[in-house]
Formats: structure tokens, sequence, C-alpha cells
């Protein structure tokens, strides 16, 4: 039997996942100001650059999908916000981890957070309606249309979640990630969390494609069975 | 002409149209027998345009029903009334989205017999009249093209009796559909059968009755 | 032309003889209105600008949120409605039929339900202003502006996934999952210009939000013309 790639892939990526945690925990600098809480950065940071690649995706696909009515476009579309959503959820649960030691509180009100949370609102709300409409076609349709309104309204929240708070003084003692200056080792760091993060995304975004096509194969399949052996009716007159 | 070639719809995992060939002729009426279940409204449905067939293509005097919107009459089990307009109201409505002269609405009223009820809301209307409304919403704009399912329920004796002067003009091209079979014979030109979302030809009907397109 | 106000008139009058929208939305919208004001310390709206009293500066910030929380589930309610109008009868696939553009429909539609969401407001509104002890020309004349750039985004977004979601399994839900986080941004604009009308009883550099919200407004009515057809189809 010959060997799924996919599953090569998967292999090397835990592999390279490993290497990363040891890289994290052992290799990394530890930051002055915040102290070990800081390395949560590697997994926050990447998961943030994923959940936007995935939605964007969305973006295209759905653009592709309207514009041709291939269904394929769709899957990928469909599997990418499945994994936007998984990374998006991610990067809440890490920047709340990171949030309590540093800002004193789970949910800090940080601007970039919460547009974080919009967009996983957004998208779960994209993946709930797809679990719920009651027509392929024009479902995958009307998901389209979600998911390219999801990413247009991005800059719009990104400036009215910014411009809410910005009255208030920020109660950030130190901004993450605003370190102009980051010694060699911590960007080597985040810029290969940054390569695993997508190719662990690619990954996922291939296995829910292939599901998506999958149960569409199957579809069919059980239509067929319709199709050749439903006994004809009697012939009516 | 109605042109339908190899048209198939699925839902989900059940077919309702297998490879449905279908030719109409310019000015023929075509009556679509078959049970309940067989497909017809599915097939009527894609006729219209309101469905997409899962395969295969319709063609409406050569082009897709969407780009012959305005010929197109179309009567489904649903009247596509507003229940809070009155008759008139609604009709008025349909002229305006199909760029017809307003000034047709009390003839078209009179020729449904509803000229008494043209400012009762539709609400409050049987489910014959509203089935008379209905179709003179379908008619209103003199499609060439009219499909209609099951134009015949609701309708009395009177009713149904008058429905094939109505549909009637020289030129128009009418599918029906009807689990009556004496209704058809008494409209239709040719009578085709639908069983199992598949067409076949009906034997020992008069008239050229093979269900495929050369 | 002649289409879109075909398709308006005929929202607007079946929604005088049948009352199936604008009702729901008022009840809907005064009860939340009444509801939420509880929130507010009694009298520490009274005042043109807030008093040094503890808790009214305070009180003013939370007040523009409380009106717009309740004007958008209104709205959300109000939109449902008015695109199950189309569904009795399949209405919509009469519309579906007609040779007519589909932006042509939405921009029909968006108008009807544009109209049902500003009587909702007519009433909400002053409502409001008499709950919260709101002295009345200290707010209502500066609001006008903010309402109409609002109720357009939110009647913009509304009238889409209000099409959008009467195919789905429990609709009723899934229209205010999903217009929620979209119309975020028209929430959070108008509230904080109304709590900053009055806070200062002028927009001053919060004006910027009006930027913002005539941005939504155009992106989501461009968006609600071009997708129509992608909504309604089949």
């Amino acid at each position: 039997m010959r060997k799924d790639p996919l599953l090569l892939t998967q292999q090397l990526l835990a592999a390279g996942f490993l290497a990363g945690l040891a890289g994290i925990f052992f290799w990394v600098p530890t930051e002055a100001f915040q102290g070990v809480a800081q390395r949560i950065l590697y997994v926050h940071a990447p998961s943030a650059w994923v959940a936007y690649l995935a939605f964007g995706v969305v973006l295209v696909c759905s653009i592709a999908y309207l514009r041709t009515g291939d269904m394929r476009w769709d899957w990928v579309a469909h599997a990418s916000a499945r994994t936007g959503v998984l990374f998006t959820a991610l990067n809440l649960v890490t920047g709340m981890l990171w949030g309590r030691p540093i800002w004193g509180a789970y949910w800090a009100w940080d601007p970039r957070l919460t547009l974080t949370l919009v967009l996983f609102l957004i998208y779960l709300g994209y993946l709930a309606f797809r679990a719920n409409a009651s027509d392929e076609g024009r479902g995958a349709r009307i998901a389209a249309v979600i998911g390219i309104a999801g990413f247009m309204v991005v800059p719009l929240v990104h400036f009215s979640v910014d411009w809410w708070r910005g009255q208030h003084p920020s109660r950030t003692v130190i901004r993450p990630e605003s370190d102009p200056a980051l010694p060699a080792e911590m960007q080597i760091m985040l810029v290969a969390m940054m390569a695993l993060f997508t190719l662990l995304y690619l990954v996922f975004l291939a296995l829910s494609v292939r599901l998506l096509k999958l149960e569409t194969d199957v579809m069919e399949l059980e239509s067929l069975e319709d199709a050749v052996l439903r006994p004809r009716p009697a012939r009516y007159s | 002409m109605i042109l339908l070639q190899d048209v198939s719809r699925r839902f989900g995992t059940v077919w309702a149209l297998r490879n449905v060939c279908l030719a109409v002729e310019e000015g023929t009426t075509v009556g679509l027998l078959g049970p309940n279940g067989s497909g017809k409204s599915t097939l009527l449905r894609v006729a219209a345009g309101l469905l997409r067939p899962t395969s295969g293509t319709v063609a409406i005097a050569g082009s897709a029903p969407r780009e012959r919107k305005s010929r197109i009459g179309y009567l489904g089990h649903e009247p596509f009334l507003y229940r809070y307009l009155s008759a008139a109201e609604n009709l008025r409505f349909y002229a305006d989205l199909y760029r017809v002269d307003r000034t047709l609405i009390a003839g078209m009223l009179d020729r449904v017999e509803l000229t008494h009820k043209g400012t009762a809301l539709v609400r409050t209307f049987s489910r014959g009249e509203t089935q008379r409304l209905g179709l003179a919403r379908a008619l209103l704009h003199d499609p060439d093209f009219l499909l209609l399912d099951e134009p015949f329920s609701g309708l009395d004796e009177a009713g149904s009796n008058r429905l094939p002067e109505l549909i009637a003009r020289p030129g128009r091209t009418v599918v029906l559909s009807t689990h009556d079979r004496s209704r058809a014979e008494e409209v239709a030109h040719r009578i085709v059968h639908l069983t199992g979302g598949r067409l076949e030809p009906a034997a020992g009907h008069p008239g050229p009755s093979e269900g495929r397109p050369v | 032309m002649r289409t879109v106000l075909a398709l308006a008139t005929k929202d607007l009058r079946a929604e005088a003889r049948g009352k199936q929208v604008a009702p729901v939305m008022v009840v809907f919208a005064m009860c939340l209105v009444f509801l939420l004001t509880f929130a507010l310390p009694p009298g520490a709206l009274r005042a043109p600008v807030p008093e040094p009293r503890a808790g009214t500066l305070a009180a003013r910030e939370i007040a523009g949120l409380l009106l717009w929380t309740s004007i958008f589930f209104a709205g959300v309610i109000g939109f449902g409605r008015s695109a199950t109008v189309d569904r009795e009868g399949s209405a919509a696939d009469g519309l579906l039929l007609a040779p007519v553009d589909p932006a042509a429909l939405y921009t029909g539609k968006m108008i009807g339900n544009l109209a049902f969401l500003t009587v909702a407001e007519l009433l909400a509104i002053p409502l409001f202003v008499l709950f919260a002890n709101i002295p009345p020309r200290s707010l209502l004349p500066g609001l006008i502006p903010v309402v109409l750039v609002a109720s357009l985004g939110l009647a913009a977004v509304g009238t889409l996934f209000g099409a959008a979601t009467q195919h789905a399994e429990a609709r009723s839900l899934m229209l205010p999952l999903l217009t929620f986080p979209l119309a975020l941004p028209v929430i959070l604009g108008a509230s904080r210009l109304t709590s900053t009308l009055l806070i200062k009883g002028e927009f001053g550099s919060e004006g910027r939000w009006f930027i913002l919200l005539t941005v939504f407004d155009v992106i989501f009515l461009t968006l609600g013309a071009v997708t129509f057809e992608f909504v309604i189809e089949e």
C-alpha cells in the first residue's frame, strides 16, 4: 500500500512541534520584563496569523465559488472556516492566559484580542449556518456571502474596538510584541513557529477538504442507490 | 420551444428527476401525468428556472429560463400572492415588475371572474379564488411559455371547464401537470408520463408520443 | 427605479393592512428600552451636561449602548418578520421569476425595512428620553444624523441576512447570530456618538465615527445589491 503523503506530513509536523516546544522552553532567552509568561507568544502570534490567513482563504474561495459555481471552491472555503475558528479559539485562550499575569485580568479588552473574539463569533455563525442550511446549493451560496461579509467587516471592527477603548488609558503595563529589537533567537523562534503553524493549517485544511469531499461522495453513492434500487411505482393512469 | 436535455435533479440523496428529455414544440400543449412524488413539480420548477438542475440543460426559446423571464408564466402549488394585499393590488404589483400596462388588470380580473373581489384582501379568498387569481398573475404579462403545476386543483367544475380557454392563445407553448387523465386529454396535444422521476412515452395516445427529442 | 418603488410600496401597503412587522418591533423596542433604563441611576441624565455627582458620567457612558442594544434587537426581530412575509404564499419565488434585477429587489426590501425600523425608533427614542430623564432638546436634534446613518447600516445588513436565513433551520436564531457580530461597528458607533452627545453636548473628535458608519453603510449596501441574487436563488 502506498503511503499517504498527508500522513507523512503529519508525522513530520509532530516532530517539528516537539522540536518547537523544546526550542520555546529551553533555547529562547527569557524576556526581561514579562519573564517566562512571554514564551506563550510563540503559540499566540502564529495562531493569530493562521486565523487571519484562514479567513482570507474563506474570502477568496467564497468569491471564486460564487463566480464559478464549482463545489471544490466551496469545500476549501468551508474547510478553511472550520480551521480558522479552531485557531481563533487557540489565539483567544492563549491571549487570555497571557493577559492574566501581564495585565492582571484574563480579559483586559485588548483591541486585538477583542477583534479576534468578534471574528470568532462571525465565523462561528458561518459554521452554524452551514450546519442549519436545508438546501446544499443555496446553503453554500449564502455561506459564501457570509464569508465575504465577514472579512469585509474586519477593518471596521478593528477601528471600532480600537476607538471605543481609545479614550481610556491603556491598562497595559507592557504591551506584548511591541519591543522593536527582539533578540535574534526570539525572531528565529517566532518565524519557525509561524512556519510550523502554517503547515499545520494546510494539513488541517487538506484533511477537512478530504472529509467534505467524502461526505459529498457518500451522499452521491446513496443517491445512486436511490436511482438504481428504488422500485418503480406502479404505472399511473 | 421548451427543451429539456438530460435533466436530472437531486435533493440530498433522492433523485427527483432522472435524465429527463422533453421537447415541447412552439404553440403546443403538453400534459404531464404522474402520481404524487413522481417529479412533476420539480420538472416544472426546473423548466421555469426556479430550480437549477443538478445536471442537464433547460432551454426556453433557445436560452436559459433566467434569460426568458418576461416570456415565462408559471403557477405552482403556491399562488405567489401577498395575503395582505387586495386582488387588484397584487396584480398591479406584478404588472409593475413585468412592466405591463396597469389597464390590463381589470380585464384580467374579469377573465378569471374576480371583478367583484378586486378590492378584497387575498387572505379572505377561498382556495378556488386564490387559484384563479394566481392564474391571473401568471397570465398577466401574456407569456409565450406557460408552465402550470396542477392548475385544476381547488377549482370547481365550472372553473375547471373554463381553464382551457383561459390559457389557450395561438402560439403559446404550455406544459401543465395533473393527475386527472381526462382533463389532460381535454387540453393537451400530447401527454407524457412521469414515473419515479423518469419520463416515459404514453403508449397508445394519438400524436407524437416519444418523450425524447431526436 | 419604478420597480424599486413598486417593491417598497408593496411592503409598506401590506404592512399597513397586515401590521405584521412594525408593531412587533415597536413593542419589543419599548420593552427593551424600559427594561434597560433600569440600569441608569434615576436623575443621572437630568442635567444637560454631567454633574460632578458620582456616577452621572458613567451613566451617560452606558446610556448610548443601552439605547442601541434595544434598537438593534428590535430591528433583528422586525427584519426576520419582514422576510417571512415574502415566504408566505412563496411570494419570494414570484419575485425570483419576475424579470427584475436582484439589486432592485434588495433595494426595495431594504427601503421597506428602513421604514419599519424608523417607525420603531420614532417611538423607542422618545420613550428612552422619557425614562432616562434626558432633557429632550439636549439630545434629540444631535441624534438625528446618528439615527439616519446607523439605521441605514442596520437595514442593509438585516435585509441581506433576513432573506439569507429564511431557508435555514432555526432561522429565528440564525438571524441574530449572524447579524450581531457583523453589525457590531454600527452598534458601537451609534452608541458612542449618543453617549458623547450626552456627555459633551457635541460630537467633537468622536465625529470620526460618522466616517466609519458611512463606510459600513456603503460596503453593506453594495454587498447586498451584488450578492442578493445568490441569497434568494432557488
